[in-house]
């Protein structure tokens, strides 16, 4: 896996049901003594960790993936690959509240964690997971917590970005895989948000210690020996994991509720009956393609996702509004297990990038989907976005092996909308041009009017 | 030059000074409890008692 070349004591292949992580010779030991120490078991029984088995060495081919492999362990593959970039706040507080309770444990044990950063995490549907299960390592009495910084980078700053100057981080976080620089952070804060007590310390005072030891380190003669760090007290590390837990747990997220989009089903131009009828079509739809991973593409607040859930394995909820994603997260944690709600802009989707632009996987590696529900989508790409229907039919076509697409005609409402502040620039936006330009890339298997309403439910399948 | 930073000097230098800080606590802490139990072995039995009260105030200052 791309991602994973960075770890020295070994990597991770994927197959198509299991995900497995080998050692090299001589970093077995550290895994062993996890897992016979209890630690790894304990985490995994309680959901904190990836379920993780050993391999038996016995003929498998696992075992000649790379010279010196001395220990494969296998996991449940996570259905769809997720990056903190596209986790609305909510999401990026559990993993990070997840990290400090697993360091914690770790640390009772006798245990730490080498690094700190978000990308260890995936959720399966809603639930966080460490995955990264090479991460553990024996606590060095003395020494000091080495994922502070960067879990302040990775998980702390974004967040603090958003609940205290209300701005979302997805974008920036997107653009610095390695996080927020607390310098950076600290130049936009307000000297009331830089005087409470954890965001001095953990923003303001480190980023004036970076400072002062860059200052120090240009000043210091060629040559000259550092002093010896100061051991750290374990108790201290402890107090610093439970003071940043009780930071983060009482984080919230600004203007709750501000997002239009939130609003969006109960002002949707919708009766009941024609909801009803959307509601139905829907869930016959997926449950006739009884598809293992559904695309809920511009979900909203997720109502079709959660119906979606109920006749597949997993669903991938997006929206490009992070306000609306963090509400479906909100919404499905407790109700539909299988429902991963991400933030994505499908007019300009997660690209693949990080060394080698192969790091961190684009939206479109991770599919194609085998069925997607797009309600509601198609106007707001062609009007808003200025696709063209063929380009919108092309790209669905390429990425989703069958759909259930709704067709908003110009005279609705809330296409109206969208023309009040813009031209109308675009005579071919018509149901039987976007008809037409379906049949170039999949059968379309029917079209349904939805009853007291002039929009439209195309059904189809790829060829 | 920035390159050649190390990125978690200020998040280290964070955990020495939360230590040091804690360190210089446990210290004077230490250094009140050796003190006033030497003045309790020198002083006679009232005034004794006086040191003894003014050290449990003391331990309860620091416990606030």
């Amino acid at each position: 896996m791309a991602g994973s070349f960075r770890d020295p004591a070994g990597g991770v292949v994927l197959g198509r049901d299991r995900a497995y992580r080998y050692f090299l010779r001589g970093f077995t030991e550290e895994f062993s003594r996890v897992t016979d120490s209890g630690l790894l078991p304990s985490l995994i029984d309680k959901g904190m960790v990836v379920p993780t088995a050993p391999v038996p060495r016995n003929g498998s081919a696992l075992y000649d993936i790379a010279p010196d492999v001395e220990l494969v362990v296998e996991h449940p593959r996570i259905p769809f690959i997720s990056y903190p970039y596209e986790w609305p706040f909510e999401m990026l507080k559990a993993a990070a509240l997840l990290h400090l309770d697993v360091l914690e444990a770790a640390l009772a044990a006798g245990f730490t964690l080498k690094d700190a950063t978000p990308y260890n995490v995936q959720f399966m549907g809603p639930d966080p997971l460490i995955i990264d299960v090479a991460s553990f390592e024996a606590y060095q009495p003395g020494s000091p917590w080495m994922g502070y910084t960067q879990f302040c980078r990775t998980f702390l700053n974004p967040l603090i970005l958003q609940s205290a100057l209300k701005i979302p981080y997805q974008t920036w976080l997107r653009s610095s895989l390695e996080g927020i620089d607390p310098a950076q952070l600290s130049r936009l804060l307000p000297l009331n948000r830089k005087l409470r007590k954890d965001i001095f310390m953990d923003v303001v005072l480190q980023a004036w210690l970076n400072r002062k030891s860059a200052a120090s380190q240009k000043q210091k003669p060629k040559g000259a020996a550092s002093s010896p760090p100061r051991p750290i007290p374990k108790e201290i590390i402890v107090g610093m994991i439970r003071r940043l837990s009780r930071f983060v747990a009482r984080m919230k997220r600004p203007g709750k509720n501000a997002s239009i989009w939130l609003d969006y089903e109960a002002n949707a131009p919708y009766e009941a009956e024609a909801l009803e009828f959307k509601d139905r079509f829907v869930e016959a739809a997926v449950s006739e393609a009884a598809p293992r991973v559904v695309w809920d593409l511009g979900c909203n607040t997720g109502r079709y996702s959660e119906i979606a859930a109920r006749h597949t394995q997993h669903v991938v909820a997006m929206d490009f509004d992070e306000a609306v994603v963090g509400a479906v997260y909100e919404r499905v944690r407790e109700r539909s297990r299988n429902v991963l709600p991400l933030v994505i802009d499908l007019m300009n989707p997660s690209p693949s990038q990080g060394w080698g632009q192969s790091e961190r996987m684009g939206l479109l590696e991770r599919g194609p989907a085998d069925f997607a529900v797009c309600l509601a989508l198609v106007h707001h790409l062609a009007i808003a976005g200025n696709v063209p229907l063929p380009r919108i039919a092309e790209w669905l076509g390429a990425h989703v092996q069958s759909a259930v697409v709704e067709f908003v005609p110009k005279n609705d409402p809330m296409v109206q909308t969208l023309l009040r502040t813009r031209p109308d620039v675009f005579p071919d936006y018509t149901q039987a041009a976007f008809e037409e330009a379906l049949k170039s890339h999949f059968t379309i298997t029917s079209v349904t009017q939805i009853p007291k309403s002039e929009r439209v439910l195309f059904l189809v399948a790829g060829r | 030059m920035q390159l050649y930073i190390d990125a978690t000097t200020g998040g280290i230098g964070i955990q020495m000074l939360l230590a040091a800080a804690v360190g210089g606590f446990v210290t004077i802490k230490l250094f009140w409890s050796r003190l006033f139990s030497s003045l309790r072995r020198i002083l006679p039995g009232g005034q004794r008692d006086e040191i003894e009260d003014a050290a449990s105030t003391e331990d309860a200052v620091e416990i606030k």
